[in-house]
């Protein structure tokens, strides 16, 4: 088993419970830091260096967006009720669960065959596979509540953020390493789902009346007026 | 390399307008309209044999793409245009990047880098328009949850369809050894892999169960902002899976069960989007469920993924973007000229506006199709492929019926006697107000330059009317010709 992809493998999953529990906004900014920037490296084998730049600074660009996100004096808590203890438990247990369905794919594939695009008979291409899907299944598993029910601050943001990185890796897991054009491609998808994060915890932040008459639900002729069109 | 021009232009403009729109709004506008100027040239200068390999990848052109960045440009541009008479500024700089992400998706013949760009760049189609639109309420609450759902549908769709690849791809997928074998479990297999892949198509184009996002989105924006949310982008994320499909599934036998929630879910959104593009009263869900509706006959091609049904989606899929772009336009032009947009207000609208009667009824003619069009062979091919005997027959008539009663609903509601708002109309007559009294024909050219925004001011009127008729002749020849173009 690689050490070094070993060691970021546990850096991503527990820089994701950090992000999910942490009461600090702060401390969850690092947390997605470690994520965004560790899932950069984790794929066998690792891309150039121009492409694994922009993942660098594309992951680096999402934490600078969902900084914006973080409203002072919000009470919107962004911390998980349950606590990192719990998000710990969970994430581990996913990734164990991640793992045995890599193993799995590993033994349906037969001797021979590939699994995450690389030769199955090399045990290493094997164990890098198998830690890439179990980073996958816990970055979904704690990502994934906050996704879906996290409210409309960061917490959702970094749900959503964390899910987007966790597909990322099960797609890198079951089918190998991306090409360069790819990598740009998920960058972008990483960087849109933090620009869509924000935008939307922005916008749920009450603001004054603007004086201008409501319009009727479901009537877009409120808005037609407001545009002139 | 032209390809590679039009994506850099059109993401370059697209952000930069973006980006410069809120602090400086005419520049950041000039940008956009410029971009898309330059992205309609460029599309016009694009063979269908560019490539570019870059980045592990390789980019291909062809007509399908070449048509799709005209069709998508020239619209970008129109709608541009129009939104000039209004006061905000969210259309340009959101479609280019789109546009952009679109025609790498399109031409990498990746389906994983293709959802990806998607997912990414079709983002702020949905969010500058939608947050907009809800600010502009005064925060109706709402709205902000369609717009949410919107977003979530975006990244939900593309993710969906990169872990469904991935998953298909893997070791214990179907596509492992290439496509599936006429083995009963790989068959299986691959049929689920379709309908995940036909899911995150329905929850990006809002199909029925899908649709509320959709439907709500409409409602709360201006209809400008339609044709980059709502109709290219879901058609792009469309063409992808498609080409997925071909590729790596082919033409194969899925399983009923499967095959007959496909067809379900198509015939549903013919069925009830008709229906509900007949019954609503207002322009927007006209538009809305008239899209809604088109989805629904695109999806049909994954029943059977036969290579004829493919090649017919293509056709449909391009000549109905380029028809509900110009309706898109066309419903804007009414809100512009009449400052109505429910149809008991528009009463007796095509005596005060020939020029947008012209433009609707190019509309419904490219829409209901001729024997002989494009758009209406790609029809009869994918309900035929799909649903056969005379259920197939009884929903051909129903998928025509539909956009001619919608559309022909309007044009009779406009032959009545006018309503208030359509008797305070201005007039769709053009009026020279210059200086000819001021005597510019002595120094025509600095006179006339000086008269040009008063003029265009005075004659706004037919000047939306006229665009609203090159978009639909447009939308015509597309209709026609297909991809083929």
């Amino acid at each position: 088993m690689n050490p070094a992809l070993t060691a970021v493998a546990l850096a991503v999953g527990a820089g994701a419970i950090v992000a999910v529990s942490s009461r600090d906004p702060r401390a969850a900014l690092i947390g997605l830091a470690a994520v965004l920037v560790g899932s950069a490296f984790l794929v066998d084998p690792l891309p150039g260096p121009a492409v694994l730049g922009v993942r660098i600074v594309g992951g680096l660009l999402c934490l600078t967006i969902i900084r914006l996100a973080i409203v002072p004096g919000s009470s919107e808590p962004a911390s998980s009720p349950l606590g990192w203890p719990a998000e710990a438990f969970l994430a581990v247990a996913a990734a164990v669960g991640g793992g045995g369905v890599a193993v799995s794919l590993a033994a349906a594939a037969g001797p021979g065959a590939a699994i995450g695009g690389s030769d199955a008979g090399s045990v290493a291409a094997l164990a890098s596979a198998i830690l890439i899907t179990s980073t996958a299944t816990a970055l979904l598993a704690v990502g994934a509540t906050p996704a879906a029910i996290g409210g409309r601050g960061i917490r959702r943001t970094v749900g959503v953020v964390l899910v987007a990185v966790a597909v990322v890796l099960l797609r890198i897991g079951f089918a190998g390493a991306p090409d360069d054009l790819e990598q740009i491609a998920i960058a972008g998808l990483l960087v849109g789902c933090s620009i869509g994060g924000v935008a939307l915890a922005q916008a749920a932040v009450p603001r004054p009346a603007a004086g201008r008459p409501v319009g009727t639900a479901g009537d877009g002729f409120a808005d037609a007026t407001d545009d002139g069109l | 390399m032209i390809l590679l021009a039009l994506v850099l232009v059109a993401l370059g403009g697209g952000v930069v307008s973006i980006l410069v729109v809120p602090d400086r709004p005419q520049l950041g506008t000039a940008i956009g309209l410029l971009a898309g100027l330059a992205t309609v040239g460029l599309a016009l200068a694009l063979p269908t044999d560019d490539a570019l390999a870059t980045g592990g990848a390789s980019l291909t052109s062809s007509g399908l793409v070449r048509l799709m960045a005209l069709g998508w440009s020239i619209g970008t541009l129109g709608v541009g245009v129009l939104e000039l008479a209004g006061r905000r500024r969210v259309v340009t700089g959101p479609a280019l990047v789109g546009l952009a992400a679109a025609i790498v998706a399109v031409a990498v013949h990746d389906p994983a880098t293709g959802f990806a760009a998607l997912g990414g760049g079709g983002l702020a189609a949905i969010l500058m328009p939608g947050l907009a639109g809800w600010r502009g309420r005064g925060g109706d609450p709402g709205h902000l949850p369609t717009v949410a759902r919107g977003t979530w549908a975006v990244i939900g769709s593309a993710l969906l369809g990169i872990a469904v690849i991935a998953w298909a791809a893997s070791p214990v997928g179907p596509l492992a050894n290439g496509p599936p074998s006429n083995n009963p479990d790989t068959r299986a297999a691959a049929s689920l892999a379709v309908l995940g892949i036909v899911a995150a198509v329905g929850l990006r184009s809002g199909l029925i169960p899908a649709h509320v996002w959709a439907a709500r989105f409409i409602e709360g924006v201006s209809p400008l902002a339609v044709p980059a949310a709502l109709i290219w982008g879901p058609a792009a994320f469309m063409l992808v899976a498609l080409d997925w499909g071909q590729v790596a599934i082919g033409p194969t036998t899925l399983d009923p069960v499967i095959r007959a929630l496909i067809i379900a879910a198509g015939v549903a959104s013919i069925v009830i989007g008709g229906l509900a593009a007949l019954l609503h009263d207002d322009l927007e869900h006209i538009l809305g469920y008239s899209i809604l509706e088109d989805a629904g006959i695109a999806i049909l091609a994954f029943a059977s993924l036969h290579t004829e049904a493919a090649d017919a989606a293509r056709d449909w899929l391009l000549a109905s973007a380029t028809l509900k772009t110009a309706l898109a336009a066309w419903v804007s032009a009414m809100r512009a000229t009449f400052g109505a947009h429910r149809l008991v207000d528009l009463r007796g609208w095509v005596d005060r506006a020939p020029g947008l009667a012209v433009a609707i009824g190019l509309i419904w003619l490219g829409a209901v199709g001729l024997p002989g069009m494009a758009l209406f062979s790609a029809r009869s091919t994918l309900i035929g492929f799909a649903v056969s005997g005379w259920p197939g027959t009884l929903l051909l008539i129903l998928s025509v019926l539909a956009p001619a009663l919608v559309l022909g609903r309007v044009l009779a509601v406009g032959a009545g006697g006018p309503s208030a708002a359509v008797a305070a109309a201005p007039s769709w007559r053009p009026r020279w107000r210059g200086g000819r009294e001021e005597g510019w024909s002595g120094r025509p050219l600095r006179a006339l330059a000086g008269a040009l925004p008063a003029e265009i001011r005075t004659n706004r009127t037919p000047l939306i009317a006229l665009l609203a008729i090159v978009l639909a002749v447009l939308a015509f020849g597309v209709a026609i010709v297909g991809v083929a173009v």
